[in-house]
């Protein structure tokens, strides 16, 4: 069992998938918002077993991980008092941004100068955008429910493929939580709970932007990634059932993400394990 | 008259001292073309991995009379080199060293012993991966003379010791990687 519960793909792909799916098939019936929080359960088992909940010393890798534990905390605060819309993209944007900030800070203060703010602002942005994008989503769940797990679980692999195998554990664990919650909703649909989308997009954003900066995550592979949001407002065919919209989104979502892993694939070669 | 004939022979005395005494102490700097520290790990638990970084810098200080002395190293993180570059970039990335957040590995002493000419205990704090923790290195083969090559006057020695990378917060894919690390440097350093 011990050996069983230490190999990678467990760890990243079956535990997480198996605890967001219990989780979400218990509490989805009783209160669709609860089940939302299936995918950071199953993020925060994988991080039980590759990393740890420690404060010291505070890396950007755990700084990372606590960004999506807050961020599943402020999303279930959304889903619960329902503020009013305006006030949740303000605030999902500007927390997005400063955890990206907060992550890099250390390469910020230790580059100094233009290349400080280039890297400092381009975190900042990035999970901004990603984030905003993806509240922008959230009235049409389909679209919102796809990046929440195509996302993560593409930068997953690419940071995997660029030399670091914690950072893609994480993003993986993210992304097979949220399949898992997204195969529950075919059934008993979510409607884009809050404790879903909003950590499953910042993590997803953290762990591709982390990839760049701290392993060797290509820089054309990050912003193939970003694409996988914006290409959900590409309207579905004409004559397409709206019974198969979701796994059309899910395919649109694909698309630039199976082009960032093609991409890391080809220039970095094959994962560190 | 003759206090000040006193005077300046006091004065003399106390100059013609001095460099006496700062000779019993002596600075070298670290010759980064000839020292390494290399680690060795256990891989798996099927073989021990052995490893090095390429970038050293720093200065040291003994003083042969009061047998007591000083260490601190620098080390570029980003130069660790276990012969395969995949596993290299593995080591540098925030799974292992982290070297972009991290991007250098200090060893200052707080004590040196010289035990006799040839081996001495150093006691300091190596800070590796942002935390800081103390270690204890044994040094032995100290060796100084003039360099053949160069004739610059040269001091060189070989230290060992072991730390649990766990300490500094390195702790994945732990057990399979090894926790324990032997390290062990080959030092040169020429004198200033």
């Amino acid at each position: 069992m011990g050996s069983w519960m230490s190999h990678p793909a467990v760890q990243a792909a079956v535990l997480p998938f198996v605890v967001a799916g219990a989780w979400s098939l218990a509490s989805v019936r009783r209160w669709a918002p609860w089940a939302g929080l299936g995918a950071v359960l199953g993020f925060a088992v994988t991080v039980w077993q590759v990393a740890d909940f420690s404060l010291t010393p505070f890396t950007s890798t755990r700084k990372l991980i606590w960004s999506v534990l807050a961020g599943a905390a402020v999303g279930l605060a959304c889903d619960l008092l329902c503020p009013p819309r305006r006030l949740i993209h303000n605030l999902w944007w500007v927390l997005a941004g400063g955890a990206a900030l907060w992550m890099v800070w250390p390469v910020v203060q230790y580059r100094g100068g233009w290349p400080g703010v280039v890297v400092g602002g381009g975190a900042l942005l990035y999970a901004a955008l990603q984030v905003a994008l993806g509240d922008f989503l959230r009235p049409q769940p389909a679209r919102a429910e796809a990046a929440a797990w195509v996302l993560p679980l593409g930068a997953g692999a690419v940071c995997l493929l660029g030399a670091s195998a914690l950072l893609g554990q994480l993003g993986l664990a993210l992304g097979f939580a949220g399949l898992a919650l997204w195969l529950v909703g075919r059934r008993w649909p979510l409607r884009a709970p809050a404790a879903w989308i909003l950590p499953g997009i910042l993590g997803g954003a953290l762990v591709a932007y982390a990839g760049t900066v701290y392993a060797q995550v290509p820089v054309p592979a990050l912003l193939l990634l970003a694409c996988a949001l914006p290409v959900l407002w590409i309207p579905r065919p004409a004559g397409w059932p709206e019974s198969r919209e979701p796994v059309f989104r899910v395919v649109l979502a694909a698309l630039p993400v199976a082009l960032a892993v093609a991409w890391t694939a080809l220039t970095q070669g094959p994962p560190p394990l | 008259m003759k206090r000040i004939v006193r005077r300046i022979l006091l004065a003399l005395a106390l100059t013609g001292g001095l460099p006496l005494a700062a000779q019993a102490a002596e600075f070298f700097k670290i010759d980064p073309a000839h020292t390494y520290p290399h680690f060795a790990i256990s891989h798996l638990g099927f073989s021990t991995l052995y490893g090095r970084f390429n970038q050293t810098s720093g200065s040291f200080m003994i003083d042969w009379e009061r047998g007591i002395g000083s260490v601190d190293v620098k080390i570029a993180a980003v130069s660790i080199d276990t012969g395969f570059k995949k596993r290299d970039e593995h080591l540098r990335s925030p799974d292992f060293l982290n070297v972009v957040e991290f991007p250098e590995i200090r060893y200052r002493s707080t004590k040196v012993t010289l035990k006799g000419k040839e081996s001495a205990v150093i006691e300091g704090e190596l800070t590796l991966h942002g935390v800081t923790k103390p270690v204890t290195i044994h040094v032995d083969r100290i060796h100084c003379g003039t360099n053949p090559i160069n004739k610059k006057y040269t001091c060189g020695f070989n230290a060992r010791t072991k730390i649990k990378r766990s300490d500094f917060g390195i702790t994945y894919a732990l057990p399979a990687i090894g926790d324990e690390m032997e390290l062990w440097f080959e030092v040169e350093g020429q004198r200033e």
